[in-house]
């Protein structure tokens, strides 16, 4: 029988291999041995700790996020005449509406602290330096959509919180020099906090900041992939050549060196399945044991005696009590600017200056003062 | 009838060559014309988009309000009245009657007089004022925003900012 064969000259039909794995190569055309390849990917023995395994946590959480928030969609109405009331039915009267607000609630504060911590480690562990500067900029990123879902978020409640969060978190971008205005406008819709503020925040917080991390994930992974996980190891061991200390004592002849690396599955998924499981069972009693409430409906001409914002946003609440609107302002673009380069201005010091171990000290000082500060207002 | 069809060649390219790092005629012309429209379609859609973004901003020009009467406002007392969407608390100092924005100059929460400490206090970042709505404490810029009085016969009016059409 003669075979037909493409204007390259390849047979139109060929002989597949049998089985669902045939199957997939013929319609699927990439060489499954890729993605073995890909997962088999040797990362070094540092990973093993589980707090070098909290970079899959957040992604966990974000599905959790994805799914529950899907569901809540289709209850909530984002209209400030009924968002309220649409809340409250979702929490009292859609029967399992209470459990899917409440996963949603906390696990975008699970997500939160998880994102924190990973960046932390990163920060101290000095994980950023050359030549993964752009992948800490892209993780701080990350942070910066994490934040405003949580903003976004707890401004479609439309209860009294939310309300006058959204009206002192907004009001802050207007302190933001010549664009802080335009900021302020684009978002409210108008000069003041109204109607067209939560249609435009809704799509935010369910479109564009979905949209948004998932891009910034996937080039993070791709990133990580790409340049491999730091040898920690490795660095230290250069530290100390270059400190002139010694270095660890070698294994006893005889005896084999452990291996320098373990492979990434099954291994290292299942330290990040391990974290992300003892999350999931952290979330889950977390909901049942306190589901989140809903405060007095938004009265947008009386702020309640005692408000605050959620406990993440404390820090730059307190701050924002101290220092007087534009320095406290400034002072936290300042910051922010000097967090998102902070791999640069680390370069430039150590060229400069010659000092590695900044980011330890202040990357702890950083920890203890955000948390103070929380702990500060927590009982305030 | 029949109609010869015949297959003129085409004509000669004209277009010169590039010379080495140097535009032809034709090609800067074409190039700059897509440039040039290029450029200004681009203008136009930023002009429409932000027209979306930003929907016309309300005229807003002031009115005077008739606030209360006199005799609803004995000296020391204090009242709180919503003008036009303005929501003032209107003070009787000793027969001058002064109205303050609620509005916090810091980041727009809104104040309320607290008669046990004589101030004005925002919850929001605990700032104070005095009775004279002069910052006293916490992070506010400036002093309460304030509104004209005018008294006429026994009763007070208020000239406030009001809003027309727009969004």
């Amino acid at each position: 029988m003669a075979t037909f064969r493409d204007a390259q000259g390849r047979p139109l039909e060929t002989a597949r291999q049998p089985g669902l794995r045939g199957w997939l190569e013929e319609h699927f055309p990439l060489d499954v041995r890729i993605y073995e390849e890909l997962a088999k990917e040797p990362i070094p023995r540092h990973m093993e700790r589980w707090w070098m395994a909290l970079g899959g946590t957040p992604l966990v959480l974000f599905v959790i996020q994805a799914i529950t928030g899907i569901l809540m969609t289709w209850y909530y109405v984002p209209r400030p005449e009924v968002a309220y009331e649409s809340v409250s039915r979702i929490t009292s009267q859609v029967p399992f509406g209470w459990w899917v607000r409440g996963i949603h609630h906390w696990a975008s504060q699970l997500m939160i602290i998880a994102v924190v911590l990973h960046m932390l480690r990163t920060f101290i562990t000095g994980g950023y330096r050359r030549p993964r500067e752009l992948n800490w900029i892209i993780g701080a990123g990350l942070l910066v959509v994490t934040l405003a879902f949580a903003f976004t978020g707890y401004a479609l409640v439309n209860d009294q919180r939310s309300y006058w969060a959204t009206t002192v978190g907004t009001n802050l971008f207007a302190e933001i020099p010549v664009v802080g205005p335009i900021i302020l406008k684009m978002i409210r819709g108008g000069i003041a906090v109204t109607a067209d503020t939560m249609t435009r925040l809704y799509p935010i917080h369910i479109g564009a900041l979905p949209t948004a991390l998932v891009i910034l994930v996937f080039l993070h992974i791709v990133l990580i992939r790409f340049h491999g996980v730091t040898d920690l190891d490795a660095r230290e061991r250069e530290r100390l050549i270059r400190q002139g200390k010694p270095l660890p004592p070698a294994p006893p002849p005889g005896q084999p060196a452990p291996a320098p690396t373990f492979p990434f599955f099954p291994d290292h998924v299942m330290t990040e399945l391990i974290i992300a499981l003892g999350a999931l069972i952290l979330l889950v009693n977390l909901t049942v044991i306190a589901p989140p409430g809903l405060g007095p409906k938004a009265d947008p001409t009386v702020t309640p005696l005692h408000i605050k914002p959620e406990w993440y946003f404390y820090p730059i609440f307190r701050w924002l009590k101290l220092f007087p609107l534009q320095v406290g302002v400034l002072s936290l673009v300042v910051g922010g600017f000097c967090f998102v380069f902070w791999p640069f201005i680390d370069a430039f010091l150590e060229r400069r200056f010659g000092q590695r171990d900044l980011n330890v000290y202040l990357g702890v000082v950083v920890a203890l003062g955000a948390s103070g500060f929380i702990l500060w207002e927590l009982f305030s | 009838m029949s109609q010869e069809i015949t297959h003129g060649t085409a004509p000669p390219e004209t277009e010169q060559p590039d010379e080495e790092g140097k535009l032809s005629r034709r090609r800067f012309l074409v190039s700059g014309t897509m440039a040039a429209g290029l450029l200004a379609s681009a203008g136009v859609a930023t002009s429409f988009a932000w027209q979306f973004v930003y929907p016309a901003a309300a005229k807003v020009s002031t009115v005077q309000v008739l606030a209360t009467s006199l005799s609803r406002l004995s000296p020391g007392s204090r009242l709180t009245r919503n003008l036009e969407g303005n929501e003032i608390i209107l003070v009787n100092q000793d027969g001058h009657i002064r109205a303050f924005s609620t509005i916090c100059p810091h980041l727009g929460c809104r104040v309320a007089w607290q008669e046990n400490q004589q101030r004005f206090f925002c919850p929001c970042h605990s700032g104070t004022f005095d009775a004279d709505g002069k910052v006293v404490s916490g992070p506010p810029p400036r002093p309460l925003d304030e509104f004209a009085v005018e008294v006429k016969g026994g009763s007070v009016y208020v000239t406030v900012p009001k809003a027309e059409g727009g969004a």
